[in-house]
C-alpha cells in the first residue's frame, strides 16, 4: 500500500496487507495503540493494494486505446475539425475553403479538445478505470477505497500490556474451574511429557484460536475480559475432564489432552469448534465472519527442545 | 359619422380606388391570396393522388432503416435538452444518433450534458470552450456524424412522436432532393401577445409560403429550428458558413449543387417564441439581414455553367417579395401620405378591414386542412390584430433591417455571432 510499518512486518510474520491493517485496528479498538493521522492512500477495493494503473478509457466501449486531438475552429468560413484535418505538409490548410491559417486567435482557434476511440467513439470527458497490478481486479474510479493511514503510538495500557503479558486474565482465569494460568499450564504439561515418554504413550497439544472481526471485538470492548471468561467456560464444557485448558493470550486458548494420538484430538476438536461457534453466535451474536481456528500436535518429550519452543514452532502466538 | 365612409367609397369611382388601393390590388391579393391557395389546393390534391407513392417510399425507408444523426447545437441551453432528448426517445423511428454540442455555455449545460451522456440519452456530447458561433457548433457536429442523413434541431424543440419519421421519407420519394425543412407549432403561444401572434403569423403566412414555394420548386429556407439534410452533401459543401442567415445560406447551396429543397408540412416541431416584442423585433431584424446578406450567392443570376431556373426564380421570388414589396410598401405609404392626406386615415383603417377579412378567409381554410385544428381554433380571435402585426409591425422591421444591411453590413457586428468571426466573414465574404 506504499507505507510500512517495519515493526510489525519484522513481528507479525505476515505479508499480507489487510491482515496487518486489520491488526492494526484491532490494537487501536483495544486501547492498545493511539493513531496518529499520517496521509490518505488509495487501495485495492479486493486485495488492499496499492500499486493502480488509473487509466482514460471510452466511456462507450471502455477501450484503452483512443487519442485526443485538439479541435480548429477557421473563423472565416466557420469550418471546425480535428487539427489533422487541417495538416497539409508543415502549414495548416482548412479543407473547406482551402485557405491557409496563419494566426492563432486572429483567423482560427482550438476551442476544445476531442478524443476519438479505436471503435470510432467520440467524446471529451474519459472514464477513468482502475487496473490492480497486484490482484488484475478492473474497476471503476469510485470503487477505489480510500484509507487513512496512521503512525501508531503505545498507549499506557499498550506499555503495560507489553510488559506484562497476559498476567491481568491469568489472575482471574485461575477462579474457573478446571482453566489454569498458563505458568502452571506449562508445568503440567512439562511433567506430563515427561511422563508419556517413560511410558511410551504421547500427548497432544491443542490450540483454539479465536479470530474476531472488529465488529465483534467492538461490541464486547467494554468487557472483553469477561467475554473471553465466558467462552473459556464454554470451551471447558466440552472438554474432557483429563484435559487442562489455559488462556495463552486474549483469543487463544491451549489444550493438552493425555494419552490421547493427534489425530483423533484433532478430529473432535474440529467438531468442537463448529459447535463452539453456533454456540457463541447464539449467545453473544458474533457475526459469521467470525473464525476459530483449532490444529493439534504432538509433544516431543526431548529436554533440549523447550516447551515454548514447541508451542511457538506450531502457534507464532507466544 | 359612418356617413362619412359611405360617402367615402360613394364618391369613388374605379380608377381612383385602384389608385388608391394599388399595392393591395396589384401586389397583396394576388401573391398572398389567389396564387397562394390556388397552389395550397393543387398541393392538397397532388398529396391525396401521391398517397400511394408516399407509402410505398415509406416502405423503402422503413427496409433501409438507415442511420441518422440528430445534432442539436446551441449556447446555455442546458435546460431543455431533457425535454428533446424525451421526444425523442419516443419517436416511431429510433435508429439515430443524437450530438449535442454546447457551444461556450456560462450555465450549468456542460453538467447536464454529461449527465445525459451518462446515463446513455445521448450519444456524443461535445463543448467547444470558447464560443465560435452556431454554425462552428453545427459543424463540429456534423464532422463527427455518422447517419446517411443529419437532422438538425433547436435545442429548446421537441418533435411530434413520427416528425423524424416523416422528415426523412420525403428523402425516399425523390432521390434528388436533398434537404427537407420541417413544420414548426410553438408551445408557448398562449404566454403573450408576441407569442400569439407569432404563432398566427406563422400559421397563416410563413407555414402556406413555404407549402406554396416547395411545391414550385423554390423553397428557399430550411428553418434552423427544424430540418433533414443528406449528410453526403452536407459534408461536401462544408456544411454552414457563419450567420446571420445561415439557413438560407446552406440551402442555397444545395440548389446551387442541384438538390431539390422541400418543405414537409407533416413533420412538426414545437419549439418557443419570444414572448416580449423586444427580443421579437431583434430576431427578426437579424433574420431579414439574411436577405440581404444573400448578395454573396449574387451569382445565381448569372449565366454561369451552374446556372439553374428554380435556383434562378426562387432567388428572384425572394428578392421580389421581400426586398422590392417591402420597398415599394414604404413607396405606398409615401403616396398616400402626400397625395390622400385627408382621407389617410380612413384608407389605412379600410385597408385592414379587407386585411381582416381575407385574413378570416385563410384562417378558415387553414384550419380546414391543419391536422391539430382543434387546439388552434382558439386564435381565430386573434385575426384581426394579426393584420396590423404582418401587415404594419413586420414589414417596418423588413424595410430597417434590409437598409442597415444593405449600407452598414451591420449582420457582421451582430452579437449573435462571437466578434472574431464575425470580423473575418466580412473581411472575406462581402459577397
Amino acid at each position: 500500500m506504499g507505507y510500512s510499518y517495519p515493526f510489525l512486518d519484522a513481528n507479525s510474520h505476515s505479508h499480507d496487507y489487510q491482515e496487518n491493517i486489520e491488526l492494526l485496528k484491532a490494537s487501536v479498538d483495544r486501547g492498545f495503540l493511539t493513531p496518529h493521522f499520517e496521509d490518505v492512500v488509495h487501495l485495492c477495493s479486493n486485495c488492499g493494494s496499492g500499486f493502480i494503473n488509473y487509466r482514460d478509457v471510452c466511456p462507450k466501449c471502455q477501450t484503452k486505446k483512443h487519442f485526443s486531438e485538439y479541435s480548429i475552429h477557421h473563423f472565416v468560413c466557420g469550418y471546425v475539425g480535428p487539427e489533422s484535418d487541417f495538416h497539409r505538409k508543415e502549414v495548416l490548410v482548412c479543407p473547406k475553403c482551402n485557405k491557409q491559417l496563419r494566426h492563432i486567435g486572429v483567423d482560427y482557434d482550438k476551442p476544445s479538445s476531442i478524443t476519438e476511440c479505436e471503435n470510432g467513439h467520440v467524446f471529451q470527458e474519459p472514464d477513468v478505470e482502475t487496473f490492480c497490478f497486484n490482484c488484475g481486479e478492473v474497476n471503476k474510479l469510485e470503487s477505489i477505497a480510500d484509507y487513512e493511514v496512521s503512525t501508531y503510538e503505545l498507549t499506557a495500557t499498550g506499555v503495560s500490556k507489553a510488559l506484562s503479558g497476559t498476567t491481568k486474565e491469568e489472575s482471574k482465569i485461575e477462579e474457573l474451574d478446571g482453566v489454569v494460568s498458563f505458568s502452571v499450564f506449562k508445568t503440567l504439561l512439562k511433567v506430563e511429557a515427561q511422563r508419556q515418554k517413560l511410558t511410551k504413550g504421547s500427548v497432544s497439544v491443542s490450540y483454539i484460536s479465536l479470530l474476531f472481526t472488529p465488529k465483534t471485538i467492538k461490541a464486547h470492548l467494554d468487557n472483553y475480559e469477561k467475554f473471553t471468561h465466558e467462552i473459556a467456560a464454554l470451551v471447558r464444557n466440552v472438554l474432557l475432564p483429563s484435559e487442562v485448558l489455559t488462556l495463552a493470550n486474549d483469543d487463544t486458548f491451549l489444550v493438552m489432552t493425555p494419552e490421547a494420538d493427534v489425530a483423533s484430538t484433532k478430529t473432535r476438536l474440529k467438531d468442537l469448534s463448529i459447535q463452539l461457534k453456533s454456540v457463541l453466535q447464539k449467545q453473544f451474536e458474533t457475526s459469521e465472519a467470525d473464525r476459530i481456528l483449532v490444529d493439534s500436535f504432538e509433544m516431543e518429550g526431548s529436554e533440549s527442545h523447550g516447551i515454548l519452543e514447541q508451542i511457538n514452532d506450531h502457534i507464532n502466538i507466544l | 359619422m359612418w356617413e362619412v365612409v359611405f360617402d367615402y367609397f360613394d364618391s369613388m369611382t374605379p380608377d381612383q380606388f385602384v389608385r388608391t388601393y394599388w399595392y393591395l390590388i396589384f401586389l397583396e391579393l394576388p401573391r398572398y391570396l389567389f396564387l397562394d391557395y390556388l397552389i395550397l389546393l393543387l398541393y392538397y390534391l397532388r398529396r391525396f393522388s401521391m398517397r400511394k407513392t408516399y407509402k410505398e417510399a415509406k416502405y423503402r425507408f422503413w427496409s433501409e432503416s438507415p442511420l441518422i444523426t440528430i445534432m442539436a447545437p446551441g449556447k446555455n441551453e442546458g435546460k431543455n435538452l431533457y425535454k428533446l432528448v424525451k421526444s425523442l426517445e419516443d419517436q416511431t423511428y429510433q435508429n439515430f444518433e443524437i450530438i449535442i454540442v454546447d457551444d461556450g455555455s456560462d450555465d450549468d449545460t456542460p453538467i447536464i450534458g454529461n449527465s445525459l451522456l451518462k446515463a446513455g440519452l445521448i450519444d456524443v456530447f461535445l463543448r467547444n470552450e470558447v464560443r465560435g458561433g452556431k454554425a462552428s457548433a453545427a459543424n463540429l457536429a456534423l464532422r463527427y456524424s455518422k447517419g446517411k442523413y443529419v437532422v438538425y434541431l433547436d435545442a429548446d424543440s421537441s418533435l411530434d412522436r413520427n416528425a423524424i419519421e416523416r422528415i426523412i421519407t420525403r428523402f425516399y420519394l425523390n432521390p434528388e432532393i436533398g434537404c427537407v425543412g420541417g413544420n414548426l407549432k410553438f408551445r408557448n403561444a398562449k404566454e403573450s401577445m408576441a407569442a400569439t401572434l407569432q404563432a398566427m403569423g406563422y400559421l397563416s403566412s410563413i407555414s402556406v409560403g413555404r407549402i406554396v414555394t416547395s411545391y414550385l420548386g423554390i423553397y428557399r429556407i430550411i428553418s434552423g429550428a427544424f430540418g433533414a439534410f443528406r449528410t453526403d452533401v452536407l459534408k461536401r459543401i462544408g456544411g454552414w458558413d457563419i450567420g446571420p442567415g445561415l439557413d438560407g445560406d446552406v440551402t442555397q447551396k444545395f440548389q446551387k449543387m442541384g438538390y431539390k429543397v422541400v418543405f414537409e408540412d407533416r413533420a412538426i416541431c414545437l419549439t418557443s417564441v419570444p414572448v416580449k416584442f423586444k427580443t421579437l423585433t431583434k430576431q427578426r431584424l437579424r433574420w431579414n439581414k439574411s436577405t440581404v446578406r444573400f448578395r454573396k450567392h449574387i451569382d445565381v443570376f448569372l449565366p454561369t455553367s451552374s446556372f439553374k431556373f428554380t435556383t434562378f426564380f426562387s432567388s428572384l421570388e425572394n428578392i421580389l417579395f421581400n426586398v422590392v414589396f417591402s420597398f415599394l410598401w414604404l413607396v405606398y405609404l409615401v403616396d398616400i401620405l402626400w397625395n390622400f392626406t385627408d382621407t389617410f386615415a380612413l384608407i389605412i383603417l379600410t385597408k385592414l378591414v379587407i386585411y381582416t377579412v381575407i385574413s378570416y378567409l385563410q384562417f378558415f381554410v387553414l384550419m380546414a386542412f391543419s391536422e391539430r385544428w382543434k387546439s388552434e381554433f382558439w386564435l381565430a380571435l386573434y385575426v384581426p390584430l394579426e393584420t396590423v402585426y404582418s401587415g404594419y409591425y413586420m414589414r417596418f422591421i423588413r424595410v430597417m433591417a434590409y437598409i442597415k444591411e444593405m449600407y452598414f453590413y451591420s449582420s457582421y457586428k451582430d452579437a449573435w455571432n462571437p466578434a472574431k468571426t464575425s470580423d473575418k466573414a466580412l473581411d472575406h465574404g462581402k459577397l
